[in-house]
């Protein structure tokens, strides 16, 4: 596992407590999960996703990963409207391991409501977090 | 005065239970991991117990894993079961170690990885406490003798909240999974610990003295022990009301 000093966490990202990430683009936003939390989970086999079109709050269950034969859900940072789905992980689920920012995202959301996205932690206070 | 060193240790409520029936086990475990997850129940529990013959399938296991046919199942008399645990399919019957605990994986300060490689290393030490070396494999989860697997595991987080664990092999007929491909993995041989050594004095009762010295050990706990499910709910305040659907 690595050091919390090895771990890539990107600048221009939000993060959530339960390590996904947000990245805001306009009046949408792509939701994907962490390098900590990759790395913690280890090897991905299985990512399940949402239909497109389902609706969620902010802390509902969006789908599930599976790793080391440990299944996980995954939890939605801030509320919305799912609008596109990361397709390709059925096939490839190593690619949020291998690239948890880019490759590996999960979903894109309409963002039901902006405020929501003060809840979450910038770099330096997810980092703190990592470290507490 | 006397001053004791060093951070308290977490508790946990044991649960050794004869044998018991894997659909029944499932219901609690997740009723209690509810609980917890709502935060109205802190406790850690773990359970020792062996089940009635069944097959189960993981969340995102394949039936095709299965070898025989319907009929060939309904002729065996044994149940197959889908459950939320990680893994592929795999089978379970008395003279078979499991042990599931229903734990906090943050409050007790673990990852999930972290805490599958204790897991492992729980049947790693119990084997080789009965005469058994086995070993963890690359990207094959579980523990193995030379190419045989003798220990298989699977679980489910939520919100933290851990259940399923392991299953090992000690002195049950190996027959039906040979009927399965164990885990969803093709051409592998499952054995056991009296398969390994011959011994005819190994029995479950010795298993679960040496799998609980290990509990303690590996995820550095004590525990209280329970020697029924009434007492426990009667302990954490919880009524059988809660466990309706």
């Amino acid at each position: 596992m690595k050091e919390i000093n090895e771990l890539n966490i990107e600048d221009n990202l939000l993060y959530a407590e339960d390590h996904e990430w947000v990245k805001q683009e306009g009046e949408n936003a792509v939701i994907g999960i962490s390098d900590y939390a990759q790395d913690r989970l280890g090897d991905l086999v299985f990512v399940e996703l949402p239909e497109i079109g389902s609706v969620f709050d902010k802390g509902d269950e969006f789908g599930s990963i599976e790793s080391v034969k440990a299944v996980s859900d995954l939890y939605m940072p801030i509320g919305g409207e799912i609008i596109e789905i990361n397709e390709s992980l059925a096939d490839t689920p190593e690619n949020v391991n291998n690239s948890p920012y880019e490759k590996g995202w999960m979903i894109k959301i309409k963002i039901m409501d902006s405020a929501q996205l003060k809840s979450l932690m910038d770099k330096d206070t997810y980092i703190k977090q990592l470290e507490g | 005065m006397v001053f004791t060193s060093g951070t308290v240790k977490r508790k946990w409520m044991a649960l050794d239970l004869p044998i018991l029936n894997c659909a029944t086990l499932r219901k609690i475990q997740l009723r209690l991991a509810a609980l917890k997850k709502d935060k109205i129940l802190n406790e850690d529990i773990f359970f020792l117990t062996e089940h009635f013959p069944i097959f189960t399938i993981g969340k995102n296991g394949q039936r095709k894993n299965l070898l025989i046919s319907e009929k060939y199942l309904k002729d065996s008399g044994i149940e197959i079961l889908r459950t939320e645990r990680g893994g592929d399919i795999t089978y379970h019957a008395p003279g078979q170690l499991i042990v599931y605990p229903v734990i906090d994986l943050k409050k007790n300060k673990l990852s999930i990885r972290g805490y599958v490689e204790k897991l492992e290393e729980l049947m790693i030490r119990t084997s080789f406490d009965m005469g058994v070396k086995v070993t963890r494999v690359k990207n094959a989860i579980g523990v193995w003798t030379n190419s045989q697997k003798i220990g298989s595991l699977g679980i489910v987080v939520k919100k933290d909240i851990t259940c399923y664990g392991i299953a090992l092999n000690i002195n049950l007929d190996l027959t039906p999974f040979t009927w399965i491909n164990p885990c969803g993995l093709i051409g592998i041989r499952m054995t056991s610990i009296v398969q390994e050594t011959k011994a005819k004095d190994i029995n479950i009762a010795m298993a679960k003295r040496y799998m609980r010295k290990h509990i303690k050990d590996v995820f550095n706990i004590t525990f209280q022990d329970y020697s029924n499910l009434d007492e426990l709910y009667e302990d954490m305040k919880i009524s059988d009301q809660m466990f309706e659907d």
